[in-house]
């Protein structure tokens, strides 16, 4: 998958480093570049997120598909997470979304 | 297909304790009743009658005319009776979307010095949000959109807020959803459009001939190939003293509300058909409401993440409609289709312009892994049977295939 480069952020799934963009975007500590897939895959990819050990407390998905806008929020409330944040991607391409989960 | 010669019903007698049993004509597995069904037996026999006794242009003056003009004022007088309607408030279209087009563009011009704004509940069917669109000519203010809740359901306060804004020109209110069956609250509606006094349209695509029409409605649209009826015939109602305007050129109309040539042969199969559903509707009506449940109900217990969506009591007797977690909507459309069974979805993937079902949306539902349930007159219960046991291999595979499942 190609990326648009985006300012300071870590783009790759694999990327673990706590972070933000500046830019208005919030804290989060992993970031996932699901753009050009289309879901259920974005969905996929912050399940399989959530299933990691350890698991980030905030996920912060990037996603141009636009049925992510509803899929995300439906998902956050099967799975108990939060929809804490959305806004404009950094680069204006697609929608984040940041997800967060509950703080044990 | 054996079936379709099953003339002798299966049931009514008085006394019986059998549910009635509408004769079955569509092919097995089909399952996509809410999109399209095929001709009624009942409706073929009348449309091959026709072709040789309604082929004449009805608004002549002479022999063959004066015969299909009789067959015409028949088959309206059929349809309109089920409406709740008088003949001369009942017109035919080329299909349901034009039927909506008409009706809102119609209703838009005749109200033209009186309000300006077409206001819909959010979950219409495209037909009708598309000409609330083109009506609002750009301005987006113009075509205003009513939420709804979880359910589906039209949100009645939002709406009385919207009508006390004023400036409107019609209420469009479906009379239960297309894709996840929901009804809506028509008659509360109604009260509300008679006290604002604005015209209201009910799109009862859904409901003609599957259970009781909504009343009190100003213009009623509905679509022929949805109960049996031929794909190129719609109907537009408009009562009487409602004040539309028909956009078309006036000197195409004749006199009529639909501009162009009438089909007579495929509006005489029309009511024919809608005669024959309409003969054991209720009885049908129940029979599927209790397959819906079964399916709704199994469905929620053999699927793992899966959310059944949609009014589980106040719906059309025949749509069910569930998400499922994790899942691609086409790849499930194509397995099922291999197993034989035609259903249909509103996730992105399966639409033209691969954005999501706009009601699912409305609805804050999931709207990858959907599949819409749609059961035709007549449905068997093993076919049922059959999609239920097949229906979670299929999603447990899907879901293996895209490294989904444990997840």
């Amino acid at each position: 998958m190609t990326d648009d480069a985006t300012t300071g952020a870590p783009t790759t799934s694999s990327d673990l480093a706590p972070g933000t963009a500046g830019a208005g975007l919030p804290a989060y500590d992993l970031m996932l570049d699901e753009r050009r897939r289309l879901c259920p895959l974005p969905i996929i990819a912050l399940a399989r997120a959530a299933a990691a050990d350890p698991s980030p407390v905030r996920v912060l998905l990037l996603a141009d598909d636009p049925a992510a806008e509803t899929d995300v929020a439906a998902w956050c409330a099967m799975r108990g997470r939060t929809l804490s944040w959305t806004g404009p991607s950094p680069d204006g391409h697609g929608r984040a979304y940041l997800v967060t989960a509950p703080t044990p | 297909m054996a079936h379709v010669s099953d003339d002798v019903p299966r049931s009514g007698a008085e006394g019986s304790d059998l549910p009635a049993h509408t004769p079955p004509w569509t092919p097995r597995g089909y399952l996509d009743a809410a999109s399209s069904l095929p001709l009624h037996p009942a409706g073929r026999e009348a449309l091959l009658a026709a072709l040789d006794q309604g082929w004449a242009d009805p608004s002549r003056r002479y022999h063959d005319a004066r015969r299909s003009r009789l067959l015409l004022d028949a088959a309206r007088e059929s349809v309109a009776s089920v409406l709740g309607a008088r003949p001369d408030e009942v017109s035919f279209t080329g299909s349901g979307t034009q039927a909506v087009h008409l009706a809102v563009a119609g209703l838009v011009r005749g109200r033209e010095r009186v309000g300006r704004r077409v206001v819909t509940s959010a979950v219409e069917h495209s037909s009708v949000l598309h000409a609330a669109r083109l009506a609002a000519a750009g301005d987006e203010l113009r075509a205003v959109t009513v939420g709804v809740d979880a359910l589906g359901r039209l949100d009645l306060d939002a709406l009385g807020s919207v009508l006390e804004a004023g400036d409107v020109a019609l209420l469009a209110v479906q009379s239960a959803n297309h894709e996840v069956g929901t009804r809506q609250p028509v008659a509360a509606a109604r009260d509300m459009a008679d006290w604002h006094a604005v015209p209201l349209l009910v799109d009862a695509a859904q409901s003609v001939g599957r259970e009781d029409l909504p009343t009190g409605w100003s213009v009623l649209t509905a679509s022929a190939h949805k109960w049996g009826g031929p794909a190129g015939v719609g109907v537009l109602a408009v009562r009487t003293a409602v004040r539309w305007r028909s956009p078309s050129p006036d000197g195409a109309l004749a006199g009529g509300r639909v501009a162009g040539g009438v089909d007579v042969p495929g509006i005489v199969a029309a009511a024919a058909a809608l005669e024959a559903v309409e003969r054991d509707r209720v009885a049908e009506a129940a029979r599927l409401s209790v397959l819906v449940d079964r399916i709704r109900a199994t469905v929620a217990a053999t699927v793992p993440d899966v959310a059944v969506l949609g009014d589980n009591v106040d719906r059309l007797p025949h749509v069910v409609t569930f998400s499922c977690l994790y899942v691609e909507g086409e790849a499930l459309l194509g397995d099922l289709d291999r197993e034989g069974f035609a259903v249909s979805s509103g996730s992105s993937c399966v639409a033209d312009a691969l954005t999501p079902s706009h009601v699912l949306a409305a609805m804050g539902a999931l709207t990858h892994g959907n599949l819409r349930v749609s059961l035709p007159p007549g449905a068997h219960d093993d076919d049922i049977d059959r999609f239920l046991a097949v229906l979670p291999g299929i999603i447990a595979r899907v879901r293996a295939s895209a490294g989904a499942d444990g997840l």
